[in-house]
């Protein structure tokens, strides 16, 4: 069973004189528990709502979410405490996203008051948490700032951990990290996985960190997925011409460029007046003038992904397998 | 709280930390001394005191009348009414501390209660909050002071809980201000999603980042708090009047500079060493417990 069921989610955000911005827009996918689910897509996008709505954050407009086969809409008080200890996140910031004036041995230690862990076990699942993410225990008396951005992270991967979740929200997680020390984040989260058999929503714009993290990758643009797909479906052989476009501005080493290059005009429109028909029509190399007035769905297309195109290639086969 | 260490000698450690930084920072140093001299002065008035604060002494007036200048008897000479300024500074000292802590005590706990409760629920309850404190600053303080004790009568607990009733106000404000940016901070949201309890968050989270703001503001109003008694004794509607309060004899000073500079400067001087060791103690304390402040070696 998946530990994450999305249905046609919205959010959205009302705005003075009554404009009401779609964040999010109908979005649909499931996370099997030991998978790592990309979502990716340019600033703006929705990817962070959908995250946030997940862990309700934010309060979705419409849509079914089901964490651990549970429906969260409408959890309150202790069920939404208890509902939270499914889902955690580690957010994007290694500098705010803990507090600047607790210990980190205090901070980890919270996750464990939430789980009524009485206080004497707790110093020793303290130390347990922090050498499982790989930091020395002896950290537990410092502040955040005395640490790397590296090992603050590692810190919030432990506070995450320490209440046991069935998945974990990386909302830009290594972003802001070095290159380096991303890589040792990757594989901290990867062995994690291994161990646990941990689900990951594994948020980036970042297509590298996206070829290495996710088995599976969905791709937003303003509020919706274009194409979701197995890693080898989307990076192999991308069939929505956004996607494209994304992955032909990853600069790749050594590689040479076979075919024209897909290039993205402009910026993305804005969500609060999305353009009409498929919303990525005005930047679209290919548009045609169905795309102008229908909005395309997401469908099975050739190679097996879902893509939300009128011009992607049909699949060739009935065989072939919907991800 | 912490994991590693039991609480005991971490209570130890900070008293100890106390103690290094203090020896260090000598503005602090005598600040903190200051403030224990005067605190125990005010105790000890009575034993202090070399004369009957309230009482006028017929050797405290020279023949034509006049208070008479420091020295002999009276180490701080006298007052108008023959009465010895240095016993009345000691017991003016009890009034004056405790309309400067008490009120301002009172004032702090609630207007950060009432502050942070505001900031992190936000809706009716903000609402409700922000209206009151909009209501009591409409008012001029003096004004609003002087109303309210013309109803309850002057007293030196009533002049506290009126004091205390008014500035309540301006420190809720900005502490509302402060809750509802560190609210959407990034830890507080993951502290939640953790599922930590409101409480719980404004308590462990919220408040530790009030406490530079918390200080300035209490320090500066204690300051604040004694000089509005003393508008208030000038007035007439302060502490009753045999009774002495620093304040008051600072209005009484100003009358007579000319005569008798040293019924101003007594006083004067008691108010403003108050003020500046309650600021620079302030300013100590709040680098202490800020983990991020550099150590000063």
């Amino acid at each position: 069973m998946n530990v994450v069921e999305v249905e046609d989610l919205r959010v959205h955000f009302s705005r003075r004189r009554g404009v009401t911005v779609r964040a999010v827009d109908g979005v649909s996918f499931t996370v099997a528990p030991g998978e790592t689910l990309g979502l990716a897509g340019e600033s703006g996008s929705g990817k962070s709502t959908v995250a946030r709505a997940l862990l309700r954050i934010t309060d979705p407009a419409g849509g079914r979410v089901r964490i651990g086969g549970r429906d969260i809409a409408g959890l309150r008080g202790a069920a939404l405490k208890t509902f939270r200890r499914q889902m955690q996140m580690v957010y994007q910031d290694p500098y705010d996203s803990l507090d600047p004036r607790m210990r980190i041995g205090a901070t980890v230690e919270e996750a464990l008051i939430v789980r009524g862990l009485p206080a004497g076990q707790r110093p020793a699942r303290v130390r347990e948490l922090l050498e499982r993410v790989g930091l020395p225990a002896a950290l537990a008396t410092r502040y955040p700032h005395e640490l790397s951005g590296g090992q603050r992270q590692r810190v919030s991967i432990a506070r995450a951990l320490g209440v046991d979740p069935a998945v974990i929200a990386c909302d830009e997680a290594v972003s802001a990290l070095d290159v380096s020390v991303r890589a040792q984040i990757l594989n901290l989260l990867k062995d994690l996985q291994e161990d646990s058999g941990l689900a990951y929503l594994f948020i980036s714009h970042d297509l590298s960190t996206m070829r290495f993290a996710a088995d599976r990758i969905a791709i937003m643009y303003l509020g919706r997925l274009v194409e979701i797909g197995t890693r080898d479906q989307v990076f192999g052989a991308p069939r929505h011409p956004y996607t494209q476009a994304l992955l032909a501005a990853v600069p790749v080493p050594g590689a040479r460029r076979t075919g024209p290059r897909v290039r993205l005009a402009g910026e993305p429109p804005s969500p609060a007046d999305p353009p009409a028909g498929c919303a990525f029509h005005p930047r679209c190399p290919l548009a045609e003038e169905i795309c102008r007035t229908v909005r395309p769905e997401l469908a099975v297309k050739r190679g097996g992904q879902l893509t939300a195109c009128h011009l992607a290639p049909e699949p060739e086969r009935d065989s072939e397998v919907t991800p | 709280m912490t994991a590693a260490q039991p609480t005991e000698p971490r209570v130890r450690d900070g008293l100890r930390r106390a103690g290094r930084s203090l020896l260090r920072d000598i503005p602090a140093l005598v600040s903190v001394a200051v403030l224990v001299l005067l605190v125990l002065a005010a105790i000890l008035a009575p034993l202090l005191a070399p004369h009957d604060p309230m009482r006028t002494y017929a050797e405290g007036l020279t023949a034509r009348g006049a208070p008479v200048p420091p020295g002999g008897e009276f180490p701080l000479g006298t007052d108008p009414n023959g009465r010895d300024v240095l016993s009345r500074l000691l017991y003016g000292a009890r009034v004056s501390l405790t309309i400067g802590v008490v009120a301002n005590g009172l004032a702090t706990v609630v207007g950060v209660v009432a502050g942070v409760t505001a900031g992190y629920f936000g809706g009716l309850v903000d609402t409700v909050i922000s209206r009151i404190t909009d209501m009591v600053m409409s008012f001029p303080i003096l004004l609003f002071c002087v109303a309210l004790i013309s109803v309850t009568g002057p007293s030196q607990r009533n002049v506290v809980l009126v004091i205390a009733l008014v500035y309540w106000t301006y420190l809720a404000r900005v502490i509302r201000g402060m809750v509802l940016s560190l609210r959407e901070r990034e830890f507080v949201t993951a502290t939640r999603t953790l599922g930590v309890s409101d409480t719980r968050i404004m308590v462990r989270h919220i408040l530790p980042h009030l406490v530079p703001a918390i200080i300035v503001y209490a320090t500066l109003g204690v300051a604040s708090s004694i000089l509005i008694e003393s508008s208030l004794s000038f007035i007439g509607v302060g502490v009753p009047v045999p009774e002495a309060s620093w304040g008051q004899m600072v209005d009484d000073g100003r009358r007579y500079y000319e005569v008798a500079p040293w019924l101003l400067f007594a006083p004067g001087l008691c108010l403003i060493a108050t003020v500046l060791a309650f600021n620079l103690a302030g300013d100590w304390l709040r680098d202490l417990l800020d983990p991020t402040a550099p150590e000063r070696r």
